[in-house]
């Protein structure tokens, strides 16, 4: 037996003996017993330690995810559908819906008359025959050369909670590591200064849902590997200033000791949350320097801050975070999460999407280009996507000018640029009604998959062991698309 | 007990890092152990060993030294490609380093450096003519930083270099005699880098099949738009009963202005009645017409 394994279980077995005179932890117990029966706890560490990535040489280097909260209306923005503008108030054929699960929502309703978009699209050239956009969106449409459109996104999920869980950690139900998570455990951090994953926060104006810690949760992962979300205002960061009297000597002095206190139970213990809690540690000490830095715009000069729009100046607004995941981006972060809430729109549709484009629209355009013409768009893997779609149905009230829609799973747009993803170009079809997938559904497993392989990582081998089984972020499912890639 | 957790850390870094797990798969040739990169640095803890084993079973083998040097001072050093072993470096945490400690840590792991960001660091010429002789070099960040023409030459006619950022640097329109020089170079951001739009098209000119990003690119205009939404209900309309068929509203109304209101006619909207087609400003005028359409006769042409 290896000298260091040897060490472990000694460890093991003497604490388990210890806690269990001392009729602690049963738990514990268990744990301590199950490697003395011969689950090598540090093998399990070891096979996970060497899923490590990358597994091959990466086209992305970092991942910014633009997650609105609530599922945007696809048919709205991207998913263009001339052919309703005469079945206006029409009832949804059967053959289109085919008893497809509603939610407790419309369920009830005695009819689903059909709700045309009532925006004008335009079409934008790209790479590819052109692309449909609303009006509502003028300036991502105006870089539609540079995106990459998946019309025929699905999801098994169809209310929010269970929908942005499976978004986010490649699961429905919540426990599992979230997607910058698991990033952040297979490359690490790339700047020492800063948290690998960061969450960025904008509150919505249309109607919004909850939105949990836990969606950025590190799930069974050391919990270095957590999203940091970073609020708006003075303290970005709760509690990292230091409290008045004390100063950054002071502080380093404090952090030794406690540094060695740690050290000295791990080394009792090798209990790696204990590691897990040094490097957070050690990580809030150099946040207190680069945080200030980061958030300070100072020395963003004017054409940069209009690129972004009238908002970038007010803290927490899209823009504003949008400017803060390029700094972010350009200072190495590995994941940048952003959230844009409020896209929830079961009725006053056309009223709530407008403000909420008002709000994303210019920062999110502004965001790649600006990305672009610094050179990290060429690494830096950009997702854009809600939870699921909206019904072509009407929830509520019809009217040419008002209109609901309930969430639909079935199809929906995304749209991806940067890093190793075919720009310009759409994938996937819906049909007439923009209600099913007719052509190349991309589940969220093969999402994520496609995502990863830009990473460098093969999907199937980023595993973590956890209660005696490899846990991944793709599950037991997911397919790298290959036809979206460069 | 310090020393002892010290150095039980470090063997265990080493050996996680250089002992193949015997019951897997071969693992790639190439692993930085992520868990050392992540291991926390502590400015106060007792200078470790360096680990006997090289944390890297790179094509050009790397003195495990040399990237403990690299990460002491916060310069970031991970794997890049497993297959050739080869190293990505990024400075986004050791920005304060002087160009001639940079250029001395990077000596070491020149060999096996495919991607190096140097991107708001102080690096200069020192830097750069160690940078030229990194063998398997493939790209280049050197955006924010002072980096001018006397600077950037010193890269010489680098064979591998593919893509260069210079984008806010320093540079002016002789940059691009040294840029011409890069034989490889197939994509090159230089959006204020100093290079004006007459230097940016001489390189164009010079190097046809350069991808030149200049983020001069404006927004694109639409190539089509829709005409004017207009819904049509593919519904039976009980308020109306004699209200035109989805392919009247295509007909040319007889009048201009709305017979109700008074303003002029929107085609959209529109109605047939006695055999004409009555044009309406808006969707509820056809309504109120019909409530009465005699009192509205005379507004209407003969």
């Amino acid at each position: 037996m290896h000298p260091i394994e040897e060490h472990h279980l000694g460890l093991t077995r003497r604490r388990f003996f210890s806690s269990a005179a001392k009729g602690l932890g049963a738990g514990l117990g268990i744990a301590a017993l199950s490697s003395i029966l011969g689950r090598d706890a540090r093998a399990d560490d070891r096979k996970s330690a060497s899923s490590r990535g990358p597994h091959f040489a990466p086209r992305a280097k970092r991942v910014i995810y633009m997650h609105m909260e609530g599922a945007p209306s696809q048919l709205d923005l991207y998913d263009y559908k001339p052919g309703l503008r005469t079945r206006f108030d029409e009832d949804l054929p059967d053959s289109i819906r085919q008893g497809q699960r509603l939610t407790g929502m419309t369920s009830g309703q005695t009819r689903f008359p059909v709700a045309p978009s009532m925006f004008r699209f335009s079409r934008y050239a790209n790479q590819q025959d052109g692309v449909w956009l609303s009006e509502l969106i003028p300036h991502t449409a105006a870089i539609a050369s540079e995106l990459c459109f998946v019309h025929s996104m699905r999801t098994d999920a169809i209310n929010h909670e269970p929908g942005i869980t499976f978004f986010q950690t490649g699961n429905q139900q919540p426990g599992r590591p979230s997607f910058g998570a698991w990033v952040s455990y297979g490359l690490g951090s790339a700047n020492e200064n800063l948290p690998s994953f960061v969450v960025l926060i904008t509150q919505g104006l249309g109607n919004m849902q909850a939105l949990s810690a836990r969606f950025w949760g590190s799930g069974f992962l050391p919990s270095e590997h957590q999203g940091c979300r970073l609020r708006a205002g003075k303290t970005p960061v709760l509690y990292l200033n230091d409290p008045p009297g004390v100063e950054r000597g002071d502080r380093r002095t404090m952090l030794d000791l406690v540094s060695e206190l740690n050290e000295r139970e791990y080394a009792k213990s090798l209990d790696p949350e204990i590691r897990a809690r040094i490097a957070q540690s050690e990580m809030a000490y150099r946040m207190q320097m680069s945080v200030p830095e980061l958030t300070d715009f100072s020395d963003e000069d004017a054409d940069t801050l209009a690129l972004y729009g009238p908002d970038v100046h007010k803290p927490g607004s899209f823009a504003a975070n949008c400017l803060l995941a390029r700094r972010l981006a350009e200072r190495g972060v590995r994941f940048v999460q952003l959230y844009m809430r409020g896209w929830d729109a079961h009725a006053n549709l056309p009223k709530e999407i407008r403000q909420q484009c008002q709000v994303v629209d210019q920062p999110q355009a502004a965001l790649i280009l600006d990305l672009k013409r610094r050179g990290l768009l060429d690494d830096t893997l950009v997702l854009w996507s809600g939870e699921f779609g909206r019904t072509v149905y009407s929830q509520g009230t019809l009217t040419e000018t008002d209109y609901g829609r309930d969430h639909h799973p079935r199809c929906f747009t995304t749209w991806m640029t940067g890093a190793g993803i075919q720009r310009g170009i759409t994938h996937g079809k819906t049909d007439d009604y923009g209600y099913n997938i007719v052509e190349n559904p991309v589940e969220v497993h093969d999402l994520h998959a496609t995502l990863l392989d830009q990473l460098g990582f093969e999907h199937e081998r980023l595993v973590y062991r956890h209660q005696g089984r490899d846990f991944r972020l793709t599950d037991v499912s997911g397919r790298v698309v290959k036809e979206v890639l460069a | 007990m310090r020393l002892l957790a010290t150095a039980l850390l470090a063997l265990a870094a080493a050996a996680c890092a250089s002992r193949p797990a015997p019951e897997e798969t071969p693992a790639p040739k190439a692993t930085l152990a992520a868990e050392e990169t992540l291991a926390p640095k502590l400015p106060s803890a007792a200078p470790k060993e360096p680990p006997a084993a090289t944390a890297l079973v790179a094509a050009v083998p790397v003195a495990a030294s040399a990237l403990d040097r690299l990460r002491a001072a916060f310069v970031h050093v991970q794997t890049f490609d497993p297959a050739r072993g080869t190293l990505w470096i990024d400075c986004a945490a050791a920005t304060q380093l002087e160009d001639g400690a940079l250029a001395e840590l990077l000596v070491p792991v020149k060999d096996s450096v495919a991607h190096l960001g140097l991107a708001r660091t102080r690096a200069g010429g020192a830097t750069l003519a160690v940078v030229a002789t990194m063998p398997n070099l493939e790209r280049l960040d050197l955006r924010a930083t002072a980096v001018d023409d006397a600077a950037l030459a010193r890269l010489g006619a680098h064979a591998k270099l593919a893509t260069l950022v210079v984008e806010q640097t320093k540079l002016d329109a002789r940059g691009v005699d040294v840029l011409v020089k890069l034989p490889a170079l197939v994509e090159l951001h230089v959006w204020r880098s100093g290079l004006d739009a007459q230097a940016i098209e001489r390189l164009r000119v010079l190097r046809p099949a350069l991808r030149v990003d200049a983020g001069d690119t404006g927004p694109a205009k639409p190539v089509e738009e829709e005409p004017v939404v207009q819904l049509v209900s593919g519904r039976a309309a009980p308020a109306a009963p004699s209200a035109a068929p989805a392919a009247a509203s295509a007909l040319k109304p007889i009048n201009a202005t709305c017979p109700v209101s008074g303003t002029p006619v929107n085609p959209a909207y529109t109605i047939v009645f006695e055999g004409r087609v009555i044009g309406f400003c808006c969707p509820n005028c056809p309504t109120k017409f019909w409530a009465d359409p005699q009192s509205y006769r005379s507004k209407l042409p003969q």
